[in-house]
């Protein structure tokens, strides 16, 4: 055969084969189409954590104002029964946190890149806040409940990234 | 090539619609695997890549600005994916000092069916299969490949000679 012809024939096969991909043979729909709605699951938790996060923060920038106004009027502000109840709190909330990351680690999970540590010390910074505005004011019990929810989102998202790591590495 | 999906589903697809996704993967199922397939030949690895490659096209169709035909997009992104999946493995570094031979028997075995010149093209050593695909089925130009495999242009054109001449070697033994 020629090399004219061993081309010709490579050419021919060619041009068989890009009109024809290769069937795999298997079903891999139902897999992908569970991490698509799972990773539709975490940008909807991931957008009510925003707005969440936005709103708390409006409620201490108005409340700080506000405990700002205040500080001019009260020339003492004596440790309250709110803020030790905040530190309570608090410590607690370290307690969880440490326990969930060092169970998730000893089970093999590993925690997702991406945004996660940024949107966790953002929650760190709003406890200390509130935690700050607490102290230092006569006591205010919606920032004692916002405190709650700050240290209930940090638990969620913690939560929520070692699950979906080990989600995905299932797959 | 396979024939061009219905925009319609392109667009529901770009807005959040499953269903036009699914419609678009057994669409184009076949190539896509084809295409992963060819790239990495290990079918193991395929099976996880395409996989890889479907929820990773699912997080970026919106950056589809319907610039070029949808499947030519498709296809530019699925091999992204795979080059840089495929990076990320070590079992992908293993296989650069195995033999090729053994690497086309394990895909034999897997009970696909495949022509004679695509069992010829997963003979082919890495590099060399991987600018053969590229440029002669997928019609990358070399300066593409070049860019996407970190190699130079003139390494890619002669990549692609060598593939053609042992493959018209092969063909002519077959």
């Amino acid at each position: 055969m020629s090399d004219n012809e061993k081309a010709q024939k490579l050419d021919r096969q060619l041009e068989l084969i890009k009109q024809q991909g290769i069937d795999p043979k298997r079903e891999f729909w139902s897999a992908i189409e569970s991490r698509v709605n799972r990773s539709k699951r975490y940008q909807r938790t991931g957008k009510s954590f925003w707005y969440g996060a936005i709103a708390a923060s409006i409620a201490i920038t108005t409340f700080m104002a506000g405990w700002q106004l205040s500080v001019l009027q009260a020339p003492e502000n004596p440790v309250t029964g709110y803020y030790l109840l905040a530190e309570r709190m608090n410590a607690e909330q370290q307690v969880q946190l440490h326990g969930m990351r060092v169970g998730y680690e000893t089970a093999g999970y590993s925690q997702i890149n991406g945004n996660t540590e940024e949107q966790l010390t953002q929650l760190a910074l709003a406890r200390q806040e509130i935690t700050e505005s607490l102290r230092e004011t006569s006591g205010d019990p919606n920032l004692l409940e916002l405190l709650r929810w700050v240290n209930e989102q940090e638990l969620k998202l913690l939560n929520q990234s070692y699950t979906l790591t080990q989600s995905v590495q299932e797959i | 090539m396979q024939s061009e999906p219905a925009s319609e589903d392109v667009l529901l697809a770009t807005r959040g619609d499953v269903d036009a996704f699914q419609r678009l993967y057994y669409l184009h199922i076949k190539q896509v695997y084809g295409l992963v397939l060819r790239l990495c030949a290990d079918k193991s690895l395929a099976d996880d890549l395409v996989q890889e490659v479907f929820v990773q096209l699912w997080q970026k169709l919106g950056s589809f600005r319907g610039d070029s035909k949808f499947s030519t997009w498709l296809y530019r992104v699925t091999t992204n994916i795979c080059l840089t999946e495929m990076r990320k493995q070590k079992r992908w570094f293993a296989k650069l000092t195995s033999d090729s031979h053994d690497v086309s028997e394990q895909v034999s075995e897997g009970g696909l069916d495949m022509s004679q010149l695509d069992k010829l093209i997963l003979k082919l050593p890495e590099q060399t299969r991987q600018v053969f695909v590229l440029h002669a089925l997928q019609g990358e130009s070399h300066q593409q490949i070049a860019d996407w495999l970190g190699i130079a242009i003139g390494t890619s054109k002669a990549q692609f000679h060598r593939a053609r001449k042992r493959l018209e070697e092969w063909l002519q033994d077959e």
